[in-house]
């Protein structure tokens, strides 16, 4: 008997109301700070204030999400929680928003701690969970307050990050074509190339980390060079490898939509690979890098129009921190994809413009 | 592609003016930085399908040293 159909039904993202802006990095680093955002293309970013978490801007994202779908909170099984950012220490944030959403008793709730791959491995575990019959209805939530964990004066990350908070719905389906494929590994050789060292249980005490005293322990740091080699090693066979166990070739392909590092990233990886650039998704200029956000949050400003209207074949890589990579190929749609939310620090909410409106 | 060629494309993605790297000139000339670095990366990568290790960029001192690395990586391949 084969596996049952998985469906993704729908796909929310919510933004802080704050934005960081270009002009301001220009006040604090000089010119610099033009030639940074020139390069990877963000000029805006959505940041989260001290009273702001990932669980709030993934409780919107999902509110909306459970309110458009008309799915009651009982009939979730699973609540999957990606984040790298999360609440407290303990319990997993997943259980701290349990309540909040009104989940039944019996759902299922669990943290994944993983950043810019995130996404595409909770999209990988909820399928899983799906196939194998322990759940029908898995909401996965996916968001990072990254920006909190940077230094201001750290030029190398300041003007790069930004936050966001996701949430994804999916069920098992009755169409034949599901068309899931999903690659996913890890090389944890590189695990030092993106760190917080300071603030779990190997060096609980934080402090001083670097000689030139731009950053603290406690403050994300990240080899950049060393990234981006990891990152032209392993996407493109990454992408190939997908291509393949889908049968599909790039003409197949509508879109593809990797994790939004950086724009120089992305278009050297789009013409390192050969797909034609107007299938490359591109939406850093007002959001940033946000982490285990930032595809399901392009998916949304940039797809969300064609997605409620058709099916779609999509292809995702997210690649990053551990080091670790995760690819899929999905057909899916026609889902309900509301506007990105602009959440303020009051809980209301705004609906901001589509990209391609 | 020459040695020159690619000096002159390093150039343009460092925007420096042309001419400005020379074998002997110390990379502490020409504010080196780690946008540098992942730009030289980018282009080796683009030109010559290679992911240099970058150890091996950040041991560079003159433009020479960035020159024999894709030396190096050609003849690797």
């Amino acid at each position: 008997m084969s596996a049952p159909a998985v469906q993704v039904r729908g796909i929310a993202s919510a933004v802080p109301t704050t934005i960081a802006t270009v002009e301001e990095g220009v006040r604090r680093f000089g010119e610099a700070a033009l030639k940074i955002a020139n390069s990877t293309g963000i000029r805006n970013r959505r940041v989260a204030g001290p009273d702001m978490c990932t669980s709030d801007l993934c409780l919107a994202a999902a509110s909306r999400m459970l309110a458009g779908l008309g799915w009651a909170p009982h009939t979730i099984d699973v609540m999957l929680m990606v984040t790298q950012t999360p609440d407290y220490v303990l319990p997993a944030t997943s259980c701290a928003l349990h309540a909040k959403l009104g989940l039944s008793k019996h759902c299922a709730c669990l943290d994944v701690g993983l950043g810019c791959s995130g996404y595409v491995v909770g999209l990988w575990l909820a399928t899983s969970l799906l196939q194998s019959g322990a759940a029908r209805r898995v909401l996965l939530l996916a968001g990072d307050t990254i920006s909190r964990t940077v230094s201001s004066d750290d030029r190398s990350v300041a003007m790069l990050f930004g936050d966001a908070g996701t949430a994804t719905a999916l069920e098992v389906g009755v169409e034949d074509d599901a068309g899931f494929v999903f690659e996913i590994g890890t090389d944890g050789r590189g695990a030092e190339h993106i760190m917080i060292p300071a603030g779990g249980f190997r060096h609980p005490v934080r402090g001083p980390a670097d000689p030139g005293g731009e950053r603290r322990s406690e403050h994300l740091s990240m080899n950049g060079a060393e990234v981006f080699a990891f990152t032209l090693r392993e996407v493109p066979p990454l992408v190939r490898s997908l291509l393949d166990k889908a049968h599909w070739t790039l003409d197949d392909v509508d879109s593809v939509v990797m994790h939004q590092a950086n724009r120089f990233i992305l278009e050297h990886l789009g013409k390192k690979m050969e797909i034609p650039a107007h299938k490359v998704v591109i939406e850093l200029e007002g959001f940033g890098n946000t982490s285990s956000a930032s595809i399901p949050l392009a998916i949304t400003q940039s797809l969300g129009l064609e997605l409620e209207r058709s099916r779609r074949r999509l292809l995702l890589a997210g690649f990053g921190v551990g080091l670790s990579w995760a690819g899929a190929a999905l057909s899916c749609g026609p889902m309900f994809v509301p506007p990105v939310m602009a959440l303020a620090s009051d809980g209301s909410t705004t609906d901001l413009q589509r990209g391609r409106e | 592609m020459t040695r020159d060629g690619f000096l002159r494309l390093l150039e343009e993605n460092l925007s420096l003016d042309a001419g400005a790297l020379k074998d002997d000139r110390p990379l502490s000339d020409i504010h080196w930085d780690s946008m540098g670095v992942v730009s030289y990366l980018a282009l080796v990568d683009g030109h010559f399908s290679g992911v240099i290790d970058p150890e091996h960029v950040a041991a560079c001192k003159r433009v020479s040293d960035l020159v024999a690395l894709v030396e190096a990586q050609l003849e690797a391949n």
